[in-house]
Parts: structure tokens; sequence; C-alpha cells
């Protein structure tokens, strides 16, 4: 069985997400903090004339945060069976086509929400499950 | 119509815009009854933005008292920061977003000029119910 997944960089480490969860990267895009939000989902932003959450994918991932005041060059949308987030990233690549033999088994990385792993170009990429992240946010309650 | 008040006239929304870098929040004015420069510092007088609302304001000045709420139910709260006010259509007021349970339950809506996000407006009824938990509201 084969399996399409994106190459996502947040800052400089290169993950793996799954392709068929986005529908669109934007470039650069202005988003807006929200006062008292929970800091993995901080803001909101506009797509399609309406207003989405904003994950801060890197802060969940312990790879630092994303800020209003430094927007970053790529916002991929996730659309999530709960709804539609907006995910800035610094960087993506094209999708890449996998087999089931080609994603193993969590060896390397130490990364949080990691499924598995492949190899990369230079290095071995993370797979991040970002339907988890999603779905612990949801038991949390997220938000004040 | 935001938040089931009824502040809107002939389309137009008016926002009271507090500028609370980087993000300006705003209240709809017609749940803001008074607006009065504090001279004093009153001690038994809670920040809006305060830790109750789980948001600290910027150190700025000037300093006013607001009174805020709906029907009979009103509380005071001081604010810090430059104060003015906007008139919005409903076109530029977009429902704020949740997705499954993550969500802003404090802020009903954000304003939306030319395409940008610029201010998140306070759901009266929710920072309403936790001024009441507080125990500091009052009647009119």
């Amino acid at each position: 069985m084969k399996r399409s997944v994106i190459p996502i960089r947040l800052g400089s480490s290169w993950i793996v997400v799954h392709a068929g969860m986005i529908c669109e990267f934007l470039s650069e895009t202005l988003w807006l903090s929200v006062p008292g939000s929970t800091p993995v989902v901080p803001g909101v932003m506009t797509w399609r004339g309406r207003a989405i959450p904003v994950l801060d994918l890197p802060r969940a991932l312990n790879l630092g945060s994303i800020s209003p005041m430094d927007p970053a060059p790529r916002v991929a949308i996730v659309e999530h069976s709960m709804g539609t987030i907006a995910v800035p990233v610094d960087g993506a690549r094209e999708v890449m086509t996998l087999s089931d033999e080609e994603v193993r088994p969590i060896h390397v990385s130490t990364m949080p929400y990691s499924s598995g792993e492949i190899d990369g170009p230079d290095a071995v990429l993370p797979v991040v499950e970002i339907d988890q992240i999603l779905r612990d946010l949801t038991k949390m309650g997220s938000v004040a | 119509m935001i938040g089931g008040a009824s502040y809107s006239n002939l389309g137009q929304t008016s926002l009271l815009l507090l500028d609370t870098s980087p993000t300006i929040v705003a209240l709809p004015a017609s749940n803001v009854r008074e607006l009065t420069r504090l001279s004093d510092w009153n001690e038994t007088i809670p920040d809006l933005l305060s830790a109750e609302l789980l948001f600290q304001f910027a150190a700025q000045t000037p300093e006013w008292v607001m009174r805020i709420g709906s029907g009979d139910t009103w509380f005071d709260a001081r604010v810090r920061g430059r104060v003015s006010i906007g008139h919005y259509s409903d076109a530029d007021l977009f429902p704020m977003p949740h997705v499954g349970e993550i969500g802003f339950p404090l802020f009903s809506n954000l304003v939306v000029v030319g395409g940008v996000p610029s201010a998140v407006v306070f759901d009266i009824a929710a920072i309403l119910r936790v001024q009441q938990e507080m125990g500091h509201c009052h009647g009119d």
C-alpha cells in the first residue's frame, strides 16, 4: 500500500506529515494572536472568507514557537474531521509517495507525535501525526 | 449581531478598540456605558484583561475605567492603552472559529479589514459570566 507525505521545514528541522490532510499552502499570511488562548493554538487568521485557528506546530513538537510579528513564509491549511486549521511553516517540498516498507518504526527520532520515520535526502525524517496533536488538544479542553 | 448583543445600527457595528499591542481587542460600544479617566489608582477595580481573563495588559497610559455590561448586569474594569472607536459592517466581522473543542470562548468575532485580521471582539455574555462568578457585577 502507498501513502503520500509532504516534507515540511520548521526552523532547521524537517518532518513529514500526511499529505491527505493538507488542502492548500498559502504564502506568507498574517495572523492575529488572541489573548488568553492556549500556547499551541495562539491565534486566528482568515481563509476563504472565514476565520480559522492557528496551530503552533513548532511549539507542539518542542521546536520553538511562532509569532504574529514574524510571519512564516508558508501556511499549510489542514482539513481535519474536527474542522480547518492553519499551520505556519518555514518551508515545504513536493509530495512523496512511499510504500509501507519505507515507513519504519521509530528508531532514531525523538520528536513527539511521531508514528514512524523515513529516510530523507540528508537525514531520517519523523512522520508527525497532526491528527494526534489536535485530538490531544481537544482532550485538554485547549483554551481558557 | 455579536454575542447576542444588539448594538448594530443600520447594518453598522460600533466597537470600542483597545490597543493591547500586539493585538487590538474590542468591545461592542453599546455594552460600554461609561468611559472615565482614572486619576487615582483604585485597587478595588479589576483590570479588564488581567489574571481573571488570562491576559496581561501592557503597561501603558492613560488609564480608564469602563462600565461594561448588558441589561441590568454591569461591572467596572480598568483598562490601559489607546482607546478608539471603529465602525464596521457585518461583512467585516467573522465568527471566531473552533476545531472540535478548541476555541476562543471569551471572544465572539474577528474584525477583518482589507482581508487582514485586525482585532478580536469580546463576547460580552462570556466576560459577564466570568465577572459574575468573581462577584464583580452589580445592578444597573
